[in-house]
């Protein structure tokens, strides 16, 4: 008996342990199923953790307007994806749901809804924001949220101060303006090396070839036409690194993205790299803060200088949904009605997807869109390499700062993971 | 002649109480069991059968691959291998550590006086905070307060990057993991201490043990038991250490604290290769049962009975 029980004991420590750290918490809002069974009920998850507020006011008025419709959303900004998918997996599919575009959203394009034949609705969006929500035989299975743009962020204060009066458009430049910035005792960068994303998205910008866009070269990596040793401008990747570590604040791997967004909005630090999904967040840092994009330059021609966009959250309705019409005019509803385009441009302070009239509250999104006319922009690459892409290279790059691993090592252990993980 | 039939009606009457004490002790067990049951067994199972699969977590095909995700993590999978080295590393430093702080602590606040109940809830207090609260607490330690320590004082422990660098990065889940859950095995300790009956010990000290030798031949035996359950969960706890990772270190810098647990999770939902993340875990779950059946089988047979 005793055994019995110490094996039992042994495997609900040891198979819980493993098994339940992906089970998430229960949904939030699952009450009274049975009591309005006449009514309808739209299961809605959402990913964002901002915008909350009108984003409430939305749903209030497509209810209004739904007599007998209920909206339950779910948003979900912390573990999400391992949310989601275990709603899938228990057949607990969400009626409208929003993923990551790219990689991510092709996993569950099985479940999604085929948007091709809805012209009157997909002239409502930008073309470039619904290429983001199409499969590899172009149909377009998702619906684009908002445009991002990431890039450098810089402190124009501290960049005046340090009499840094043009911009860097240079990695000899970039240099120089650290010189000049540590000559006044601010510390250049805190960039946010703790974030394996961080550290990955950083490296993109020095994967991209402007002539052929984030799309051919995520092609021609695909198809071995195009080698990561063989790149123009990745080898500057580690001298970029290397002015981080030299330049930037002491503890470069001990930033997380929390603390490189303080820094640089309470005017600690010149030059963060991160888009501009964070203004909220510096917002209440300081909602002060003189801040402006930095087209990354990545080599010494300051052509090669750009931001990257894109709309990166895609919104699926799900195709076996009991209220299939009724989830199609909700997603259309919220991105692309008066009350959805308040809450993008808004609440959330980002460029809507679809055509919009309306000012956009976001300073970074608006000196984004100042890029984007000039043409100073590529789209993203890190939504489109295999899954895992993060981890493997972010954590890479870590040991190259910490002198564990060479520029060498890195790239063909880069590449070694891109080949064995495409699909 | 007589007592025959008097004894089978006796015998009957046993039997059909053993049976209706079986009856009453499932009854009983139900509960427990249906949890253990639906919430580990089964899905262990489908764990068992998931890893011979190629599948993505997400769609509704899977390919059968046999046993390729089993080839795979012994052939190409360095990160895994790293992982269990640090694992185990941490397991051997953490249950020695933690059960013999835990140990001196509780024999020093065994005593039901008030400086031992506030004691004993000083060291309980790190157990219940939230870990979110507790990942905040030693941000702000190894931030802000070791930054103006080291102005203070210009001492270079506190200038040293805690978390920039792998082995110190070890030391600080070492010490986190400690601090947080060494309240919880005081208790037990503390449990067991009180057991031991105070005559016991009187008698050996007129029979002229002094302190040490008490402890080794009287109180150490009677509380086999307590140090039974605290290994158990100690080595139970470090082998599935997930949280304070996935909180605090995230498994960095350069994936030095990247545990077992963690990147099992990490396979499954970064990377959606369930197949090859439930192959992973049965595994660990193999390992970790062997090296607890070992531990239990080896405590056992120190326990006395009072």
């Amino acid at each position: 008996m005793k055994k019995l029980f110490a094996l039992c004991t042994v495997l609900a420590f040891a198979a819980v342990g493993v098994w339940a750290n992906g089970q998430p918490e229960k949904p939030l809002e699952k009450t009274s199923k049975n009591a309005e069974n006449e009514n309808i009920v739209l299961q809605v998850f959402d990913f964002h953790a901002y915008g909350l507020e009108q984003y409430a006011e939305m749903v209030k008025k497509f209810e209004a307007g739904h007599p007998g419709v209920r909206i339950e959303v779910q948003h979900a900004a912390n573990d999400g994806h391992t949310l989601l998918q275990a709603r899938v997996n228990s057949n607990d599919i969400p009626d409208v749901f929003d993923v990551e575009s790219g990689t991510e959203a092709r996993n569950y394009y099985e479940y999604a809804y085929d948007w091709s034949n809805d012209s009157a609705i997909l002239a409502k969006f930008k073309q470039s924001a619904l290429d983001t929500g199409k499969d590899a035989q172009g149909r377009i299975m998702s619906l684009p949220w908002t445009y991002e743009n990431m890039g450098l962020i810089y402190n124009k204060d501290l960049f005046a101060k340090a009499g840094i009066t043009k911009l860097p458009g240079t990695m000899d430049e970039l240099e120089q303006a650290c010189v000049k910035l540590n000559a006044q005792g601010i510390p250049a960068f805190a960039l946010a090396s703790k974030e394996t994303w961080v550290l990955a998205q950083v490296a993109t910008h020095f994967m991209m070839d402007k002539s052929i866009d984030a799309k051919g070269v995520v092609e021609r990596i695909n198809g071995g036409q195009l080698k990561f040793a063989n790149m123009k401008n990745f080898p500057n990747l580690f001298r970029f690194l290397d002015l981080v570590s030299k330049y930037g604040v002491k503890k470069p791997l001990e930033v997380d993205w929390e603390t490189s967004e303080n820094l640089i909005a309470n005017n600690q630090v010149a030059i963060i790299h991160m888009g501009d999904w964070c203004q909220s967040t510096l917002d209440s840092f300081n909602p002060k803060a003189n801040l402006a994009f930095l087209p990354f330059p990545v080599s010494n021609n300051p052509e090669d200088a750009t931001l990257l966009s894109s709309c990166n959250w895609t919104y699926i309705v799900n195709k076996n949904s009991k209220h299939l019409e009724l989830a199609k005019e909700y997603a259309e509803y919220i991105l692309t009605s008066d009350e959805g385009q308040s809450w993008m441009a808004e609440g959330v302070g980002a460029v809507p997807g679809c055509k919009t009239e309306k000012n956009i509250k976001g300073y970074l999104a608006n000196d984004a869109s100042k890029y984007i006319a000039m043409g100073k922009t590529n789209g993203w690459i890190h939504t489109s390499t295999p899954l895992g892409y993060y981890d493997e290279l972010g954590s890479n790059l870590q040991a190259y700062m910490i002198g564990q691993m060479t520029a060498k090592e890195v790239t063909e252990n880069l590449q070694k993971f891109w080949d064995e993980s495409k699909k | 002649m007589n007592g025959e039939p008097a004894l089978g009606i006796i015998e009957g009457i046993m039997k059909q109480k053993e049976i209706i004490d079986h009856f009453v002790f499932g009854v009983f067990i139900l509960p427990a069991l249906a949890f253990v049951l639906f919430s580990t067994d089964i899905p262990f199972i489908m764990n068992l059968y998931y890893s011979f699969f190629d599948w993505n977590g997400i769609g509704k095909s899977m390919s059968f691959v046999g046993f390729g995700n089993f080839i795979n993590i012994f052939t190409n999978d360095a990160l895994f291998w790293k992982s269990a080295q640090f694992t185990l590393k941490f397991a051997l430093f953490y249950v020695v550590i933690v059960n013999i702080a835990s140990l001196s602590i509780a024999i020093a606040l065994q005593h039901n006086k008030t400086s031992s109940n506030i004691g004993r809830a000083f060291y309980y207090i790190p157990y219940i905070i939230s870990l979110t609260a507790i990942g905040l607490i030693w941000k702000f330690i190894l931030g802000p307060g070791f930054d103006a320590l080291y102005t203070m004082t210009g001492n270079e422990i506190f200038g040293l990057s805690w978390l920039g660098v792998p082995d110190y990065a070890f030391i600080i889940v070492i010490v986190m993991s400690i601090w947080q859950t060494m309240g919880f095995y005081m208790v037990n300790y503390i449990a067991g201490l009180m057991t031991v009956p105070k005559e016991l010990i009187e008698a050996a000290t007129i029979d002229g043990a002094n302190a040490p030798k008490r402890f080794l031949h009287i109180t150490m035996p009677m509380i086999m038991p307590s140090v039974t359950i605290c290994l158990l969960t100690s080595i139970t706890f470090a082998f599935k250490l997930f949280d304070i990772i996935l909180v605090f270190t995230k498994g960095g810098p350069a994936n030095s604290t990247v545990s077992v647990a963690y990147n099992i999770y990490k396979e499954a939902f970064t990377k959606s290769n369930y197949g090859m993340a439930t192959a992973k875990s049965l595994i660990f779950v193999i390992f970790v049962l062997a090296v607890t059946l070992i531990q239990i089988r080896v405590t056992k047979k120190q326990e006395i009975e009072a």
